[in-house]
C-alpha cells in the first residue's frame, strides 16, 4: 500500500518528476555509453595484442628476457612443448626461434626481431595471418621467404616481392647474413611491432644461425582466457627450469590499460551519480515543502513520523529507479547497437597505432557495471531523500496545518 | 538595477532550493576546473617533454629524410646555414645529429643499435643527457669514445673501459666499422631505448660513416612554444626549399592525435555532467515559475509588461547560475594555484609508465584562462536554456486563469 501511495505522490507533479527522471535517464545513458566505448576500446586493444602478437602464455629460458641473446635457448624445448600440450586448457602451442638483427634494403637499414616460425603451427596460435594486407603467410617450405610488417616495408622503401638482407649473429657470435624475398605484408594495431618484426621459416633460420633444433620461445594459446592463471600454473609445475609468463607479465602496460579503464570509469560514473544526487535532493525537497500542510494533517490524525519518513524515501527510490531503469535500458540498447556496428576510429588511426591501441572499437559493458550503477543510484536516491524526509517529520503538526 | 535587485530577492524566497541549485553548479564547476586543468596541464607537459627529448620544436632535414631515414639523405652543417636559422626571431638553439642504425658488437655478442652522433654540449642543454650517465662520464666534443645504453651494455657483456665495435652502412653504401672505448653508461627507464642507444661525438660519427661535416638533422629549440608557427615560417623562408623543415606535430602526429582523443574524452565527460546539472537548474527555474503563476497573473493584470517580467526571470536564472560559477571558481582557484606551483608527484604504476616514456612522473596543472572561460560559458548556456521555460510561460500566460490558480 505504501508503495502505491508513494508512486501516486511521484505522479502528482508530473513536470517536476519528469525533469529529474530525464536528468537521471540522460546521465546514466551518457555515462554508460561513454563507459561502453572506453571499455570496448581497451578490451579490443588487449585482445588484439594477445591474438596477433603476444599469445596467452610464453615460455622462455630464465635468462632470455633480460639478455634476449641468441644463446638463451630453452632447454628441452620439445619436451616442454609436449608437456604444455598435455596441460588441460591449452588449445595450441607454437615454437619459435627468435634472433635480433638488422634488416637492410638498398636504401636504408633498421633493427628488427627475426621470428623463425613453423607457418602451420603459428596460425593455430596467433592470428597474424589474418592481418595480411598483401601476399601470403605461407613460406611454402622456401628458406628465403619473409613476411614483414607494412610499416617496416615502407621504412625500408620495399614492396611485396622485393629483396631485403637480414644480418644477425650466429650461435658462435659470427656475423651472418642472408637475402630474403618478401612474400607477405601484415598490419596489426601496433606500429612498433609492425616496424620491428619479421617472420621467416624456422628451419631456414636455424641453418643460417647454426641453431640446430634449439628454440627460444614457446607461445601458448589457452582455450578459455578466464582460466589463464591456472593453466600457467599447470605448465609451470612441469617446467621448473623455464620461465613461464602470461601476457599480463609480458606486457604489464596492457594489463594496466584495463585496470586503469575500470578505475577511471567507476570514478566517472560516481561523479555522474553524485551530480544526480543534487537533483534528487532538490526535487524531493520541493515535493516535501509543497506538502507541508498535508504532512501536518497526516501527523495530526496520528500517522507516525517513521511511516512518513519511509514514504518519502520510497517516493525518491521509485522516482530514481524509474529514471535509472529507463536510462540503463537506453544505454544497454545503444551499447549493443554500437557493438554490432563497431566504432571506426581510423581518423585517429595513426596516433592510436603508435600507442598500440585498436582502431575499431566494439563497445561493451560488463554486467557488473549495470549492477553497480543501479546500486549506486539506489544509494543516491535514499541519501538524497534523507534531508527532505527528516524535514517532513520535524514539522509541528499544529503549525504545519496552518501553512498555505 | 531594479531587475537585479528584484531577481536577487526572488531567488532567495526559497533559500534551500537556491542553495542546492547553486551547490550543484558549484560541484560541476569545481570538478570541471580540476579535471580540465589537469588534462591541459598534462598535455602541455607532455608536449614540452616530447619536444625536448626527441625532435625539438622543428627539424631541418635533407628532402625526404624523415620518411626514409636513410643516412645518405644528409646535408652539410655549415656556419652560413646556421646563421640563416639563428637569425630567425625566437630561435634559441640548434642541435645537430647524425643518426643511423648499425650493429653494435663486443667479443661475446652483437645487437642492432641506434648510433647517434651528437654535439655533447648542445644535446646536454636540450635534454639533460649528462644526467642520465650513471657510470663514467659524459662526452666532450671531439671525443672518440662512446656512451652506451645500460641494457645494451649488459646484453653485450660490456663494462666501462671495454671496447664497443660498431659495424654498419656508411655514406652511399660504404662499409663503416670502428672501435670505441666505452667511457659512459646511460640509463633510460624505457627498455627499448636503453637496449639500442649508442652516443658518439658528432665528429667521431662523421668520421665513422665517412661524412665529414655532414648531419641528418638540425633540431631547432625556441624561446616559447607559442612562437612556433611564426618561427617555422621564418626558418622555411630563410633556408629555402632545398631542405625539409618539419614541425614536431608533423614528425610525431601520434602525439597530437593521442592528445586529441584524450581531450575529446574529457570534454564528453564534462558535457554529460553539465547536462545533468542543466536539468537541475531547469527544474529549479521551472518550479520558481510555476509557483508564481498567480503572482505573474496579477502583475500582468495591473499592467506590467510581459517582456519586463521575462527579463526579470532571465536575470534570476543567470544570477542562480553565476553564483554557482563564482563560488565554484572561488573554491577551485586557490587549489589550482597551489597545484600549479606544486605539481603532484605520481607514484606506483602510473609513474612507471611515465618513466618508460622518459618523463618525470609529475601531474602538472594548467592555469590557462580558457579553462575558466569555458566553464563560465557552459553554465551561462545552461542558464539561458533554462530561462526559455519562464519566457514561454509568460508569453502564453492568461492573467485571468493564472490569478485563479
Amino acid at each position: 500500500m505504501m508503495l502505491q501511495i508513494a508512486w501516486r505522490n511521484v505522479l502528482r507533479n508530473r513536470k517536476r518528476s519528469a525533469i529529474i527522471m530525464a536528468a537521471i535517464m540522460f546521465g546514466l545513458w551518457g555515462g554508460l555509453v561513454a563507459s561502453g566505448v572506453s571499455f570496448g576500446f581497451s578490451y579490443d586493444t588487449v585482445s588484439s595484442a594477445i591474438e596477433t602478437r603476444l599469445s596467452h602464455i610464453q615460455i622462455h629460458a630464465p635468462t632470455y628476457r633480460d639478455n634476449r641473446s641468441i644463446r638463451d635457448t630453452l632447454r628441452g624445448a620439445r619436451k616442454a612443448e609436449a608437456h604444455a600440450l598435455r596441460v588441460p586448457g591449452v588449445a595450441a602451442v607454437t615454437a619459435r626461434l627468435v634472433v635480433e638483427g638488422m634488416a637492410a634494403s638498398a636504401e636504408t637499414s633498421t633493427g628488427i626481431s627475426i621470428l623463425g616460425v613453423d607457418a602451420a603451427a603459428e596460425t593455430t596460435v596467433t592470428t597474424l595471418h589474418e592481418e595480411l594486407v598483401e601476399g601470403s603467410f605461407d613460406f611454402g617450405g622456401r628458406r628465403n621467404r619473409i613476411v614483414v610488417g607494412r610499416d617496416l616495408a615502407t621504412r625500408l622503401g620495399v614492396r611485396l616481392g622485393s629483396k631485403i638482407v637480414l644480418t644477425t649473429q650466429d650461435m658462435q657470435g659470427t656475423i651472418v647474413g642472408a637475402s630474403y624475398r618478401i612474400s607477405g605484408l601484415f598490419r596489426t594495431d601496433s606500429k612498433t611491432f609492425d616496424e620491428t618484426t619479421v617472420l621467416v621459416d624456422r628451419g631456414g633460420l636455424a641453418r643460417l644461425v647454426g641453431a640446430g633444433e634449439s628454440l627460444h620461445e614457446l607461445a601458448v594459446l589457452v582455450e578459455d582466457p578466464r582460466s589463464l592463471d591456472s593453466v600457467a600454473t599447470g605448465i609451470r609445475a612441469g617446467l621448473p627450469g623455464a620461465s613461464v609468463e602470461t601476457w599480463k607479465e609480458i606486457a604489464p602496460e596492457l594489463n594496466w590499460i584495463n585496470a586503469y579503464t575500470e578505475v577511471y570509469l567507476e570514478i566517472f560514473l560516481g561523479i555522474i551519480v553524485l551530480a544526480l544526487l543534487f537533483g534528487i535532493t532538490n526535487t524531493m525537497l520541493m515535493s516535501v515543502l509543497d506538502r507541508i500542510r498535508e504532512f501536518g494533517v497526516l501527523s495530526a490524525i496520528g500517522m507516525r513520523g517513521r511511516r512518513v519518513f519511509v514514504m518519502i524515501l520510497l517516493e525518491s527510490l521509485l522516482l530514481s529507479l524509474a529514471g535509472a531503469v529507463l536510462g540503463m535500458a537506453a544505454g544497454w540498447g545503444t551499447v549493443a547497437y554500437l557493438q554490432s556496428v563497431g566504432i571506426d576510429l581510423s581518423a585517429f588511426a595513426d596516433g592510436m597505432r603508435q600507442w598500440g591501441y585498436s582502431e575499431v572499437s566494439h563497445p561493451v559493458l560488463p554486467g557488473w557495471m549495470y549492477v553497480e550503477v543501479l546500486l549506486a543510484m539506489m544509494v543516491a536516491a535514499l541519501l538524497g531523500a534523507m534531508y527532505p524526509a527528516w524535514k517532513a517529520i520535524r514539522l509541528d503538526p499544529a503549525r504545519a496545518i496552518q501553512t498555505y | 538595477m531594479l531587475y537585479v535587485h528584484l531577481a536577487w530577492r526572488n531567488i532567495w524566497r526559497n533559500k534551500r532550493r537556491t542553495m542546492i541549485s547553486i551547490a550543484s553548479v558549484l560541484f560541476a564547476v569545481v570538478f570541471a576546473l580540476l579535471t580540465r586543468s589537469m588534462q591541459l596541464g598534462s598535455y602541455d607537459y607532455m608536449i614540452r617533454n616530447v619536444v625536448r627529448l626527441s625532435t625539438g620544436y622543428m627539424q631541418l632535414h635533407a628532402e625526404g629524410f624523415w620518411e626514409k631515414r636513410s643516412i645518405d639523405l644528409a646535408f652539410l652543417d655549415q656556419a652560413r646555414l646556421r646563421e640563416q636559422i639563428t637569425g630567425v626571431p625566437h630561435v634559441t638553439d640548434l642541435i645537430p645529429r647524425l643518426q643511423t642504425f648499425a650493429l653494435a658488437a663486443s667479443a661475446t655478442g652483437t645487437r642492432g643499435a641506434m648510433i647517434n652522433g651528437i654535439d655533447p654540449a648542445a644535446e646536454e642543454a636540450m635534454n639533460g643527457l649528462a644526467e642520465k650517465v650513471i657510470e663514467g662520464s659524459y662526452l666532450a666534443s671531439g671525443d672518440s669514445t662512446a656512451l652506451v645504453g645500460e641494457a645494451l651494455a649488459a646484453t653485450l657483456g660490456l663494462e666501462l673501459g671495454d671496447t664497443l665495435i660498431v659495424y654498419g652502412q656508411g655514406y652511399h653504401g660504404l662499409t663503416a666499422a670502428g672501435m670505441f672505448p666505452i667511457t659512459g653508461i646511460v640509463r633510460y627507464p624505457n627498455r627499448e631505448m636503453s637496449s639500442t642507444l649508442v652516443y658518439l661525438s658528432l665528429s667521431t660519427a662523421q668520421e665513422l660513416f665517412a661524412m665529414p661535416g655532414m648531419v641528418n638533422s638540425l633540431s631547432v629549440m625556441l624561446d616559447h612554444p607559442r612562437h612556433q608557427q611564426e618561427a617555422l615560417e621564418g626558418v622555411r623562408a630563410a633556408v629555402g626549399d632545398r631542405y625539409e623543415v618539419m614541425a614536431w606535430q608533423e614528425m610525431m602526429p601520434e602525439v597530437v592525435q593521442g592528445i586529441e582523443v584524450d581531450n575529446a574524452g574529457g570534454i564528453i565527460m564534462i558535457a554529460i555532467l553539465y547536462v545533468i546539472i542543466g536539468f537541475g537548474i531547469f527544474g529549479t527555474v521551472m518550479m520558481m515559475t510555476l509557483e508564481r503563476r498567480r503572482e505573474f497573473g496579477v502583475l500582468i493584470a495591473v499592467g506590467m509588461k510581459r517582456s519586463r517580467l521575462a527579463v526579470m526571470a532571465t536575470t534570476e536564472s543567470l544570477m542562480l547560475s553565476l553564483l554557482g560559477v563564482l563560488s565554484g571558481t572561488a573554491i577551485a582557484a586557490p587549489v589550482l594555484v597551489a597545484l600549479y606551483y606544486n605539481p603532484i608527484r605520481l607514484t606506483g604504476e602510473a609513474a612507471q609508465v611515465m618513466l618508460e616514456f622518459g618523463f618525470e612522473p609529475l601531474l602538472p596543472f594548467s592555469m590557462d584562462p580558457t579553462i575558466f572561460i569555458s566553464q563560465t560559458l557552459a553554465v551561462l548556456i545552461i542558464a539561458l536554456v533554462s530561462t526559455s521555460y519562464p519566457v514561454l510561460v509568460l508569453r502564453r500566460l492568461d492573467p485571468v486563469t493564472a490569478m485563479r490558480a
